[in-house]
């Protein structure tokens, strides 16, 4: 059995008929025993035949007119804006400062890579020049195999004399007894011009 | 309601979306009154609702591709047309707090439309919108909105909703509880 706190709570569904038919007959049966209820039912149902019947307000006879206008001044006033703002930073969306800051980093972690690689690298340098180039130079003999013939040597008295103290050996030109086996290969022509111009580089 | 238009609303705004302003001119002229009607009930001010009006149509003009054919395009327009009668009311609401005024929008001389137009309302029919135009403003907003939507611009449960952007359980209840508040309002009003 229905009470008025439920018949109250689902009137409009009532009205609207959105209930099954064992409902309905639920809210018939309450309303043929509670005259408030049937009065409440009655009175939701006018309300709602005098809501639909309320007069139709139209616009005004300019309403057309007036619109076209704000219409107009609307897309003059953004014309006008854009003229005036002209090119300006805050135009630029924020995602582009971003990009070119990417674009900025990998340019510069390219560029340090790359330099970074040729410096450790050095090529064209053999082991050997590069050694005495850091180091104090070792004495290394030529290998038996690869004799210099004396006469094809440059003047003995071009001598490797660097600035440096790591190059202080000078072969001494009137010891005559110095095989060509031992003098040290830094006295080979071909890498002494290899050292000149890693010492330029430097 | 729409059944009577050869062309829908949604291929109307795609018209326009592609350029026809001509289409546009169709939608005002389609929905000038039915939004009238809804701003002027919620609002009680022919000029306010006029304006609400205009710059629903004009949001409808600067944001026509805004509008995506997932819901309806009745739906998108009341939404902003709700909105903006909503924005209205908020300003009344701060304009009393400011000047510390008790009278309210709901307290002030209703304002009626000519009655020119419709020659057939008799004095008692005139009486009788006054007396239930006051009483709908005396409803809470969401219910006033809800029975609007509802009663006097016959929309479906589900579009008003989309609209109001609600549950659809939730929409039940608040168009049962604005009748029976609205009930309530017209016997006070009437024992006056």
């Amino acid at each position: 059995m229905m009470n008025c706190y439920q018949f109250k709570n689902f009137i409009s569904s009532y009205i609207e008929e959105d209930i099954n038919f064992n409902r309905r007959k639920q809210f018939e049966e309450h309303m043929q025993n509670c005259p408030t209820c049937q009065l409440l039912h009655a009175s939701i149902l006018q309300n709602k035949k005098r809501l639909a019947s309320l007069s139709k307000i139209a616009v005004s006879d300019q309403f057309m007119h007036n619109l076209q206008n704000k219409i107009l001044a609307d897309r003059n006033a953004r014309i006008r804006q854009s003229f005036q703002n002209g090119f300006s930073l805050k135009r630029i969306p924020s995602f582009a400062y971003g990009f070119a800051i990417a674009v900025l980093a990998v340019v510069t972690v390219f560029f340090t890579l790359q330099s970074q690689g040729t410096d450790s690298m050095n090529p064209g340098i053999p082991p050997v020049v590069q050694e005495q180039i850091n180091q104090q130079p070792p004495v290394v003999s030529q290998p038996r195999a690869k004799r210099i013939v004396p006469s094809q040597q440059p003047p003995v008295n071009n001598v490797l004399v660097a600035d440096d103290t790591r190059s202080q050996i000078k072969p001494d030109s009137s010891d005559e007894n110095v095989q060509d086996d031992d003098r040290p290969v830094r006295h080979n022509p071909d890498y002494q011009d290899k050292i000149r111009t890693v010492k330029k580089q430097y | 309601m729409e059944d009577k238009y050869k062309i829908t609303d949604e291929e109307l705004i795609a018209r326009f979306q592609a350029g026809d302003e001509s289409a546009f001119e169709e939608i005002v002229h389609r929905y000038s009154g039915r939004l009238m009607n809804f701003a002027y009930r919620f609002l009680l001010d022919r000029e306010e609702s006029e304006d609400v009006v205009q710059d629903t149509f004009l949001k409808v003009y600067q944001n026509r591709n805004a509008y995506k054919e997932i819901a309806k395009f009745s739906t998108w327009i009341y939404t902003i047309t709700g909105n903006l009668a909503k924005t209205i009311l908020r300003k009344r609401r701060n304009r009393q707090l400011f000047f510390f005024s008790r009278l309210g929008p709901e307290e002030k001389d209703i304002e009626f439309p000519s009655t020119d137009k419709l020659p057939e309302h008799t004095f008692e029919e005139k009486y009788d919108d006054k007396i239930v135009q006051k009483a709908i403003v005396k409803l809470p907003e969401q219910f006033r909105t809800a029975i609007i939507l509802r009663d006097i611009q016959d929309l479906s449960y589900e579009e008003i909703s989309n609209i109001v952007d609600a549950p659809l359980g939730t929409v039940k209840s608040r168009i049962n509880r604005a009748r029976l508040r609205l009930q309530e309002e017209l016997e006070s009003l009437k024992s006056k």
